[in-house]
């Protein structure tokens, strides 16, 4: 806490700063096994009436093996009902004791969470665990909520941000399965329930992954969940672990969405899988690129140009791949203009790396944000998760802070080595009043004219 | 422990003072993370606008972001996120918010950013036109460019006939485009006054030292006169009101529908409120187990309470197959609500009263939501501790209470529909270059 008398406060014109770090403190974490076998994470933090029991399990997208999107359906669904609770009772009773089950599929892993507040824990847990154990994947569920499902897709494709999403993935990943965002809807249209719960039977293992157990909990909680945890105990499908491949040249892909008047674009770049160590360095760099409103992309893109409601850079990583990427919905006159200061800005970036005042900015940045993320349980759950799903050290959270300060200039400027690879670059809007993309190489030559590459425009029919 | 146990856990210490040039100062101290969030209302909003200048309030709301005596354009962003600090503002009919979070340690430099704005805005023509672009990008991105959003614009000139209550948060194009520096200067002076603020301060400090630098940066504004206040009145809608709307970006039509609702504090509010949760809010919601998981009439329903202190409206978006006409499905909903307007019982009302608090408490982690629930209330009720209040109203309404209302409210007499067509062609990738 600041500590300045009346007397030593500074003057008006003067910014009252200390030099002081922000000092996030992660909460006390204790990592343990049950008895019978299977790992828990218990985060007590008892000042707010709130519990959560989260199941996490490794794979993700990467368990479709033939069949992209079945892993999502499958822990969509599971939650809906179950051989005892229809759907409808199944929904009221849950938000009748201030409880809600969310389940999420993603590059690495699946979950699914409980998350009570209040005094009806026991109840909620009853029918979580009667969810992951006995869902009923009936026929007549199946078939509405494949229906519903398309239809849903139909009305996000609406937005120019998911499409800019969708295509995206698909450049930056090809066929690897890291490029799903939504389930196919020829999977869609031809599924039954005999599909999800072969999956299910395939993939539920619950003694494998990891159980998180949060809020107003104690150890005493864990000996009454290992006695409820049944399943069987052989491992899960091998899952494909293998590298997607690079290609060697730029790819663009041009999305014409008619009446547009904005054009969104994504400039970015692939990654190689979470590299624990070197993951802060991505952090700072993208940060000072374009991590908030005092970042490179915002201040020249927004505050100088008036180009943009707001322009940001974000680096994923997952465990075989990520990519970097630029971000920003421009007016379709200004569009080029913007696609070419936002490689300038880049590009002056990646040639002269950062000041020593970015470095120290990012650096306090980095550890105040952290400790905004980290103040409610959820935050901290989330952490928790990555750590799992990204397989990161046991201690990565406890010792983020020394790895944030560790970050040298040389480790920024390492990092932006990455923007040497093949761009890729995806574009959606009709920012030339025409269903045709640019003449051949016309906008590539644009918008990489500083680096001189050949960029080839790629092309793709939404289904 | 009942949920009335739960809500009294949640009424949280507030340690209020008033300066003597008017401004409310309310702090509530938390030790457990070492953050402090600053908060700071002012009691204007969009429709304290005047015709054609529709969108200022929210324009002025990004030139405070700008320049003041001591800080220089970008300056506000790069003090607060530098040092550790995140930082934003939005702007409803009501009022205008602005806030801080901080690590505990640079508590001073938020207030003092926010005193020196309040002081001292100093903005420039250039200023203002690079506010102008990004306010209209702004526009473009959340309206023009969004499926649905355009429709909902229209809704509300339609739902209302007071200008102070129809005209949009965001303003049209013409309007922002004819905002000047004058006018600026005039918003500031007549609205930008502590008089006419709350401060809220929520977090790790100490009581006696924060109110030490509260006093130093703020107490010295000078207060102002008088403050000029919207009527706010509107004749009975005497509907049914009906609209097309033709939208080139929706991929599936959908069904944009509202009843008017009281104003805050009246006694049908809270009814009305839970009895729109009831029917739209939540996975268990009657209207979305009837016409998404029963008829496959619709695809996603979304309830909207635009509640306020004039009259309001209690709105549904509901996305639906093209196969089904808007209009049969606005008739089969109202058949179907006026079903449940009888039918509702007490374990339909509890699961309302349970949705709505476990998204208030989930919110309220955070020390951050907690300064804004209670300045919300401070500016606009004007007593910070009728959040806890309203919860526990919620709380004792009885079905026959919300059927009493609903009964008067949800009817087509007082209604508005905006059957919403998708023009969109297809979107398709490029052809090969």
């Amino acid at each position: 806490m600041f500590d300045w008398r009346p007397s030593e406060f500074p003057p008006r014109h003067q910014a009252p700063v200390r030099d002081l770090l922000p000092k996030p403190g992660y909460p006390g974490v204790i990592r343990t096994h049950f008895d019978r076998g299977g790992r828990v994470v218990l985060i007590p933090l008892k000042d707010f009436p709130v519990r959560v029991l989260l199941w996490a399990f490794p794979g993700g997208y990467c368990l479709d093996g033939t069949t992209p999107g079945i892993t999502m359906m499958t822990y969509d669904l599971l939650k809906e009902e179950t051989v005892h609770y229809s759907r409808e009772r199944l929904a009221g009773e849950l938000e009748r004791l201030m409880a809600g089950v969310k389940s999420r599929t993603t590059e690495d892993v699946v979950y699914v969470m409980l998350h009570v507040i209040g005094p009806k824990w026991p109840e909620a847990l009853n029918r979580y665990m009667e969810i992951l154990h006995e869902p009923a994947f009936s026929q007549e569920l199946v078939k509405k909520e494949a229906l519903r499902s398309i239809q849903q897709i139909m009305a996000l494709r609406a937005d120019p941000s998911h499409l800019a999403r969708v295509h995206f993935r698909e450049v930056v990943f090809g066929s690897h399965p890291y490029h799903l965002v939504d389930p196919p809807i020829p999977f869609l249209n031809g599924l039954h329930r005999w599909q999800l719960l072969d999956h299910y039977l395939k993939t539920f293992r619950p003694r494998q992954g990891v159980w998180i157990l949060g809020g107003d909990v104690d150890d005493t909680l864990i000996k009454s969940l290992d006695e409820r945890i049944t399943g069987p105990d052989e491992a899960s499908p091998a899952i494909s672990h293998e590298m997607f491949p690079i290609e060697e040249r730029d790819r663009a892909r041009w999305v014409y969405r008619p009446g547009s008047v904005q054009t969104t674009y994504v400039l970015g770049v692939s990654l190689p899988g979470i590299d624990a160590e070197r993951w802060p360095a991505y952090q700072m760099a993208s940060t000072i690129l374009g991590g908030g409103a005092s970042s490179r992309l915002f201040i020249r893109l927004r505050e100088e140009k008036g180009y943009t409601y707001g322009a940001y850079s974000q680096v994923q990583f997952f465990r075989h791949g990520g990519y970097w990427a630029m971000s920003a919905q421009v007016r379709n006159e200004v569009f080029e203009d913007a696609l070419r200061e936002t490689v300038h800005i880049l590009e002056e970036f990646a040639d002269r790396g950062p000041t020593d005042e970015e470095l120290m900015s990012a650096r306090r940045q980095l550890l105040g944000r952290y400790t905004i993320q980290i103040e409610t349980l959820e935050g901290v759950i989330k952490r928790e998760v990555d750590r799992f799903s990204l397989d990161l050290p046991a201690n990565y959270w406890e010792t983020y802070p020394e790895r944030i300060m560790s970050v040298t200039r040389e480790d920024v400027c390492s990092v932006l080595e990455a923007w040497s690879q093949p761009y890729r670059l995806v574009c959606v809007g009709e920012p030339y009043k025409s269903k045709q993309p640019p003449e051949p190489h016309y906008l590539a030559e644009r918008y990489n004219n500083t680096l001189k590459r050949a960029v080839e425009w790629d092309i793709a029919e939404l289904a | 422990m009942s949920n009335m146990d739960l809500l009294k856990a949640m009424e949280w210490p507030i340690n209020e003072h008033r300066l003597d040039n008017g401004l409310r100062v309310l702090l509530m101290t938390n030790h457990r993370v070492p953050l402090a969030g600053v908060v700071v209302y002012y009691h204007v909003g969009a429709r304290d606008e005047k015709p054609g200048e529709t969108g200022f309030a929210h324009l002025f709301e990004h030139m405070m972001f700008q320049a003041s005596a001591h800080v220089k354009k970008n300056e506000f962003f790069k003090y607060i996120e530098s040092w550790g600090g995140s930082f934003n503002g939005n702007t409803t009919h009501e009022r205008t918010v602005y806030y801080e979070v901080l690590p505990a340690d640079q508590l001073p430099l938020a207030l003092w950013l926010e005193s020196d704005r309040m002081r001292s805005l100093a903005v420039t023509r250039e200023h203002l036109q690079n506010q102008i672009d990004t306010v209209k990008e702004e526009r473009r991105y959340r309206y023009d460019n969004a499926p649905y959003m355009g429709a909902w614009l229209l809704f509300n000139e339609t739902a209302y006939s007071n200008f102070a209550n129809a005209h949009s948060v965001i303003g049209s194009m013409e309007d922002l485009d004819a905002a000047t520096l004058e006018r600026v200067k005039q918003f500031f002076h007549t609205y930008y006054r502590p008089d006419n603020a709350v401060l809220v301060i929520s977090g790790d400090f100490e009581i006696d030292a924060t109110l030490s630098w509260v006093n130093y940066y703020f107490g010295d504004i000078q207060p102002g006169g008088p403050i000029p206040r919207p009527e706010l009145d509107e004749p009975p809608l005497d509907g049914p009101k009906r609209l097309d709307v033709d939208d080139p970006h929706a991929q599936l039509p959908a069904l944009l529908f509202g009843y008017r609702i009281p104003p805050w504090g009246d006694e049908a509010f809270y009814p009305a409120w839970l009895f729109l949760t009831a029917l739209a809010d939540g996975r268990g919601a009657f209207l979305k187990r009837k016409l998404i998981h029963e008829l496959g009439l619709a695809v996603d329903i979304m309830p909207i309470f635009d509640g306020r202190r004039g009259p309001g409206m209690a709105d549904i978006l509901m996305i639906h197959p093209p196969n089904v006409e808007g209009d049969h499905l606005m008739e089969k909903t109202q058949s179907l609500i006026s079903e449940y307007v009888h039918s509702l019982d007490d374990k339909e009302l509890e699961r309302a009263k349970a949705v709505i608090l476990r998204e208030k408490f989930t919110d309220w982690q955070e020390n951050l939501e907690r300064a804004l629930t209670v300045g919300e209330h401070a500016v606009l009720d004007g007593d910070p501790k009728q959040y806890i209040r309203d919860m526990k109203s919620l709380l004792e309404i009885t079905p026959s209470d919300v059927k009493d209302h609903a009964q008067k409210l949800f009817i087509p007499e007082n209604r508005v529909h905006a059957v919403i067509r998708s023009t969109n062609k297809n979107v398709s990738g490029g052809s090969d270059v």
